[in-house]
């Protein structure tokens, strides 16, 4: 395969004409998946710029495929059987210049995600291992796709290869990413499987070598089938060889290495438990307000804002026994723990990155914290607590009456307001929306009270009220 | 009437139905291991449909290339029966594995086909199957909440059906007035 061949393989090829659409596409889905948000972190950019692969993959297994059967289409394949090169150096060149067009998409798209990281987030540095992942998985899906489409030349087949492409992703990635656990370290061989990502921990599980390893195999191995099928025998068996063991020991990696799935990961996260990873270490950023507030650096511009709404919802619990003394932001456990109360920025408890920019008058912020200021400790076991339910797009968090009463109370004194959301069930409060009529009621009968009246009470009742151990009657 | 089956000979008629069986048999499986009782939600309500978009997509491709513009019967009848046959091959054919119980399904051939149309007129046959998987991908992967995701919403919602029926439409009316245009000199 000489340098011209490739030239002219790679101006000739119908992936330039993807590559700028392949890239438009790659930053609307990113952009969708939390670039509309106002806060950027290395290790969710770092992990965007590999899920490109999500859209490029497809699209360049498609890609390749119709170039497979370029020759056979234009009827070449006679004509070209009298050139002296070896039909697999032709093959190979024309192969080589679609994979330089998806690394191209790749790069540009990931090029700008890491241009605007560098430009926006404060804290940390990007994580490699996802990026490489990536982009060793655009040649090995140019190569099943490309074999694909010199074994089937049909007018339909790169559509179809495509489409099977993409059905790979989600067989692999998706569906077995939340499977029971043994499967689950398979998804891993999908360049893009389900990862938690966070500030505190970094990018989870780093399975980068076998899944590097894994894309490199399949790409040699689909090229040694090509070589093969080209009548290239031996370097075909050097291929077919080389591709095996690093696909063998890719696997094998993973079963090593890999750990049971990443929704344990994520659970160990967001429970109160201890944890079973170290944090990636940093220096809280700090707000000097009468409840005191601190904050993973990375969210320094929430600080200012944050620490002030945290100061409005809890201004009427200072002093009262049980009360938070300090408040500081936790990677996934939520609540009081200690006399601290800890909060996440994110509208899920297992993400850190989807924020919205105006945080501090938005509910997702500041409802979770009115639910943990009356609900029980998260560490204490037994107790009746404030209940989620973060299903498909459901995300409600519902207590008891006088609970939900106190609750919306404590965020109506802080000037806030709670409001209903479309969801998946329908129209509702996701935050003390069991039977919001009621405690709503309840709340303004308890705001009506004076503030010296308001003390005397919570002294009296906090402690039972966060238990769940007091009745709405209860409540003045 | 030979006209109409040389056409669909020429399109590989045959073999974009068998194609079309082979997803609905697929659908048909993914939802056997997923329970039948399970509400079809996420990606079982786009992929199938999304397979099917893009086989249609594929017989936009003529064989004839420039040729066929100097034909001196009208084709844009024959486009659409052809077009409507396959729509029409996919959908009850996904409805069929799909139990006949949930339109969505079918309402999502139709509106990625319209898609798959459009960009068929636009970049040609060759490529007709990018935007629809692309934006498959955007709306498996993002919030399914906003109208600009309709695939991913249930069948009852209007404004899904109405988005879907206007793609369809605008992809039809494109691809049956001037075809899609050979833009890589490579006959399908």
């Amino acid at each position: 395969m000489s340098i011209r061949l490739l030239r002219i393989a790679t101006r000739r090829n119908v992936g330039l004409w993807l590559c700028p659409l392949i890239v438009a596409f790659c930053l609307l889905a990113v952009y969708g998946l939390g670039l509309d948000w106002s806060i950027y972190l290395w290790p969710e950019m770092s992990e965007f710029v590999g899920k490109t692969v999500l859209i490029i993959g497809p699209c360049i297994a498609g890609t390749a495929a119709w170039m497979a059967g370029r020759e056979s289409r234009c009827g070449l394949e006679d004509l070209l059987a009298t050139t002296p090169r070896p039909a697999f150096a032709r093959q190979a060149a024309t192969w080589s210049g679609t994979v330089i067009w998806g690394l191209s998409a790749y790069i540009v798209a990931g090029a700008i995600l890491i241009g605007i990281a560098l430009r926006h987030a404060v804290w940390g540095g990007p994580t490699w291992w996802p990026m490489a992942v990536g982009l060793l998985a655009v040649p090995a899906y140019a190569a099943v796709g490309y074999v694909a489409g010199a074994s089937f030349v049909d007018r339909f087949a790169p559509p179809f290869i495509a489409f099977l492409a993409l059905l790979g992703e989600i067989a692999l990635g998706v569906m077995l990413g939340g499977a029971s656990p043994g499967p689950a370290q398979l998804s891993y061989l999908s360049p893009t499987p389900l990862l938690d990502v966070s500030v505190w921990y970094g990018v989870r599980p780093n399975v980068g070598l076998p899944q590097g390893l894994s894309m490199i195999g399949i790409t040699v191995l689909c090229l040694g089938v090509l070589a093969r099928r080209e009548g290239t025998r031996g370097l075909a068996r050097g291929l077919l060889a080389g591709g095996g063991c690093l696909a063998v020991a890719s696997v094998l990696a993973l079963i090593v290495v890999a750990p049971a799935g990443v929704m344990d990961l994520r659970s160990a996260r967001t429970s109160a438990g201890p944890r079973d990873a170290a944090i990636v270490p940093y220096t809280p950023a700090c707000a000097g307000t009468p409840l005191p507030v601190c904050m993973h650096p990375a969210y320094r511009m929430y600080l200012r804002g944050d620490a002030a709404v945290i100061n409005r919802l809890t201004a009427p619990l200072r002093g009262i026994p049980g009360a938070p003394t300090r408040a500081a932001q936790s990677p996934g456990a939520a609540g009081v723990i200690d006399g601290v109360l800890a909060f996440v920025l994110s509208d899920l408890p297992t993400d850190d990155a989807a924020m919205p920019a105006d945080l501090t008058t938005d509910q997702s912020f500041f409802g979770p914290i009115a639910v943990s200021l009356v609900g029980a400790d998260a560490a204490a076991d037994g107790l009746d607590r404030c209940s989620s339910d973060y299903g498909f797009a459901t995300g409600t968090q519902t207590c008891l009456p006088a609970q939900e009463a106190i609750g919306i109370w404590l965020v109506r004194q802080a000037g806030l307001r709670l409001t209903t959301t479309e969801r998946s069930v329908g129209q509702g409060y996701p935050y003390f929306g069991n039977d919001w009529a009621i405690a709503s009621a309840a709340a303004r009968r308890f705001a009506a009270l004076t503030p010296a009246q308001r003390h005397v009470w919570l002294l009296a009742h906090y402690r039972a009220l966060r238990l769940g151990r007091l009745p709405l009657s209860a409540l003045p | 009437m030979k006209l109409l089956y040389l056409y669909l000979r020429s399109r590989q008629a045959d073999r974009a139905a068998v194609y079309l069986a082979l997803i609905a048999l697929f659908a048909w499986a993914w939802q056997y291991t997923e329970g039948g009782s399970m509400p079809r939600v996420g990606s079982l309500l786009v992929v199938p449909a999304l397979g099917a978009a893009v086989v249609i997509g594929g017989g936009t491709l003529s064989p004839f290339g420039e040729l066929e513009t100097t034909m001196s019967r009208p084709l844009a009848p024959t486009r659409l029966m052809h077009m409507l046959g396959l729509l029409a091959v996919a959908g009850l054919g996904l409805a069929a594995a799909n139990g006949w119980t949930d339109w969505a399904i079918t309402r999502n051939v139709a509106g990625l086909t319209g898609l798959t149309l459009l960009t068929a007129r636009v970049v040609g046959g060759t490529l007709a199957w990018t935007v629809p998987i692309c934006f498959s991908i955007m709306a498996l992967e993002t919030s399914p909440i906003p109208a600009w995701n309709w695939p991913m919403h249930g069948a009852v919602d209007a404004r899904a059906a109405t988005i879907a029926a206007a793609l369809l439409l605008i992809g039809l009316s494109a691809i049956v007035a001037g075809g899609a245009p050979d833009r890589f000199g490579e006959p399908g």
